[in-house]
């Protein structure tokens, strides 16, 4: 009896969560979906095939959106460590934390508009280059937040012990500290990721609409009452986060030291 | 032989090193004993290469190395809390100052084997330092810091957070090994009979001033040390127990 309930409950809870993945999937294989059809009498594979034959304009934005995204994940957790780092060791630890709080003050659209003037003067609007360093405007302050926690007093003592034994600074970067950051490392890469992911307002004023996102590209679909790429798009949208949270998953739920 | 030339420092106003000088034999050990905070271990760190002097300077058999990079001074600093890197097994740990400095692999297993052997430790080889109890890892971590058969070995209150029997094996432990790998030591404690116990040579730091003593009498003579009144206080009851076993029936003796 207790059994059957908790497979019940297991069924009841991979439904609900499997749900919205079924019906995009089934609403982006048909253009006619009329009341009351539970499933659509016909099925039309054309966008998928154009899409992996590269045919379709969401294989571009797919190739873009993944370029910028893992771009600003690995700039943004790169620079993130250092700066941490750096802050740990400063004497005015807090006064720069206060600081790095400061582009979150702005909605993101203010702040791409703030810093649209400088970009058209760069001569990077409108570029992938100009979205990933506006993106990463927004996602390094918060990788050095989200890092800051690891540099404690017992971090910072192993990496003295480890220099006393012989390390060079190189040597106890990446033999101790990098190893023992690791499991942060890997959530700050993953959440930066998932900022630059699911990006709109920035992307649109920096990208000047000659870059295409994914996420640009569902909301352009949307608003023009297309359900069928939007549904499609949407799965795209949802492919790479699900494959880094399945890479990820020991870092993630992994009891920390 | 170490040598300490008239070290100072200081943090913004607050003079926390003055004027310090010192001089440690090869193979000899010296204990310095101060108040939590009177900046023990600012005076290791400064020998280390972790925190720059503002004057002096730190001499290894006569050549100044006040200048040299903590990696490159062969002086290993124990920090108070046996911190093993977590990442690696108990082998790795030990290992890792030859890891470092690039030796063979044949020449770091044997190194380590024999290190194991000497620790008492030999079951532990691949046990990660979660795995270890606290006399454990404090076994490690002089391993992994003798390992290196450094010139100087500076031990920031070691046996801190021991219960009293690991630390008085730890003690002897230590001990022996000083001897058996001819290690220069300096150890610092706010312990007074760790201070003797550890030390060939005893000074004291107070106010940022240090006081070496020639020899342990000298030590304990002197009212400022504080040995005086801490065996006072002892001797007290040692008399009151011989006063009771006196008075006691003869059955209870």
């Amino acid at each position: 009896m207790r059994n059957n309930s908790k497979w019940v409950l297991k069924s009841g809870m991979v439904i609900v969560y499997l749900f919205p993945f079924l019906y995009l999937a089934i609403l982006s294989l048909t253009s006619r979906y009329p009341f009351p059809e539970i499933i659509p009498k016909h099925l039309d594979f054309s966008h998928w095939i154009s899409v992996f034959t590269g045919e379709s304009e969401l294989t571009q934005s797919l190739l873009v959106s993944l370029t910028i995204s893992l771009s600003v994940a690995a700039i943004s957790t790169g620079l993130g460590f250092v700066t941490s780092r750096a802050f740990a060791k400063n004497n005015s630890e807090r006064r720069l934390i206060k600081m790095t709080y400061l582009p979150f003050l702005f909605p993101p659209v203010i702040y791409a508009s703030m810093l649209s003037h400088f970009f058209i003067i760069a001569h990077i609007s409108g570029t992938v280059i100009g979205v990933i360093i506006g993106q990463v405007l927004i996602a390094y302050p918060f990788a050095i937040l989200l890092l800051r926690g690891f540099w404690s007093r017992t971090v910072l003592t192993s990496e003295e012990s480890a220099k006393t034994l012989g390390a060079s600074p190189k040597q106890a970067f990446f033999h101790v500290l990098l190893p023992m950051a690791r499991g942060l490392l890997f959530i700050t890469f993953f959440q930066t990721f998932l900022i630059s992911w699911f990006e709109y307002g920035l992307t649109t004023l920096l990208g000047l609409g000659q870059i295409q996102t994914l996420t640009l590209r569902v909301f352009g679909y949307i608003q023009q009452g297309n359900p069928t790429l939007a549904a499609l798009s949407s799965l795209f949208l949802f492919i790479p986060p699900v494959i880094l949270l399945l890479i990820y998953k020991p870092s993630l739920f992994r009891r920390r030291f | 032989m170490l040598e300490i030339q008239s070290l100072s420092k200081s943090f913004e106003d607050t003079l926390v090193i003055a004027n310090c000088s010192f001089r440690v034999e090869t193979g000899q050990s010296m204990s310095v004993l101060g108040r939590s905070g009177c900046g023990k271990t600012t005076l290791l760190k400064m020998l280390a290469g972790l925190i720059a002097p503002d004057a002096g300077k730190v001499l290894i058999d006569g050549k100044d190395i006040t200048g040299t990079p903590a990696h490159l001074r062969h002086m290993v600093y124990l920090p108070q809390e046996a911190l093993l890197f977590p990442h690696l097994d108990v082998c790795e740990n030990i290992a890792f100052g030859l890891r470092v400095r690039k030796k063979s692999n044949r020449v770091i297993q044997d190194e380590v084997r024999r290190m194991l052997e000497q620790l008492g430790l030999s079951d532990k080889l691949r046990s990660r330092p979660y795995e270890l109890s606290g006399g454990e890892r404090r076994r490690v971590s002089f391993g992994r810091s003798l390992i290196t058969q450094p010139a100087v070995l500076l031990l920031d209150e070691p046996f801190e957070n021991l219960d009293p029997e690991t630390r008085t094996d730890m003690q002897k432990l230590y001990r022996k090994l000083s001897a058996d790998y001819h290690i220069t030591s300096v150890f610092v404690t706010h312990n007074l009979k760790e201070a003797i116990v550890m030390g060939d040579h005893i000074s004291t730091l107070k106010n940022g001033q240090l006081h070496t003593y020639n020899d342990v009498h000298s030590f304990i003579s002197d009212p400022a040390s504080g040995a005086s009144d801490e065996m006072a206080f002892w001797n007290q009851f040692s008399e009151k127990n011989t006063l009771d076993n006196q008075k006691s029936p003869e059955y209870l003796k």
